[in-house]
């Protein structure tokens, strides 16, 4: 695992507050908005959620995410993508 | 970026309940009035711009410390918390008396910006950050 994408998990967990997550525990093609069902798929994050990652990578990369980036919130490997191409 | 500032309020005969004291849910009915003072009174945003602009709610707590009654006129100091790294911004109120030693109550509110449509705004909007620096 790179350390960017380390590195954006690890803001990611901590924003969210999945204090008992690491990041070698993180399906990083789960789909981020899909519900933790029975099989757990999915992340199930919300839109202010969202926010917070938004928040984050600002914070963290000085990177302004629009409403034309929306589409990097599939799942974490979209996003970090996303950060590797602007930094 | 933070900041503070005071609203006044008079509880109606209607807030009071059974028990003779203002109804649980009465305060968060004054935190919103204090939100709209802020808005329109001392930040001045027009119609136009508070039409276009939601602050839907998405977390919010009061503590009751002691109970409002009818007859008195109460102060509520509000405590405005907007940071462009966090994905929500925070009101945080406290409920006293006009001479602002006895504290009857705290509380906060957490907001997050949409436009009219309900589509999520990812920042806080300039105008509004542009209003608070003039304070």
């Amino acid at each position: 695992m790179s350390d960017l994408k380390r590195e954006v998990c690890e803001m990611i967990l901590n924003r969210l507050g999945f204090d008992d997550l690491t990041t070698e525990e993180v399906d990083f093609n789960a789909p981020l908005f899909a519900a933790q069902d029975k099989e757990e798929k999915g992340l199930g994050l919300d839109s202010v959620d969202t926010l917070e990652i938004v928040a984050g990578i600002r914070q963290n990369y000085n990177i302004r995410i629009t409403e034309n980036d929306m589409h990097i919130f599939q799942n974490i490997n979209t996003i970090v993508e996303f950060v590797s191409n602007k930094i | 970026m933070h900041f503070s500032f005071k609203y006044s309020f008079k509880p109606r005969f209607s807030d009071i309940d059974k028990y003779g004291i203002a109804h649980h849910s009465k305060y968060f009915c004054w935190f919103e009035d204090a939100r709209y003072y802020l808005l329109e009174s001392i930040l001045q945003i027009s119609k136009e711009n508070l039409l276009q602009l939601y602050a839907p709610i998405i977390s919010l707590k009061a503590d009751y410390k002691k109970s409002i009654v009818f007859e008195n006129t109460y102060v509520i100091l509000v405590k405005v918390i907007i940071d462009k790294f966090k994905a929500a911004s925070k009101f945080e109120y406290q409920i006293m008396d006009l001479n602002e030693e006895i504290l009857f109550a705290t509380g906060y509110t957490e907001h997050v910006f949409t436009k009219s449509t309900g589509e999520l705004l990812l920042e806080t909007p300039d105008f509004l950050y542009d209003k608070i620096k003039l304070i």
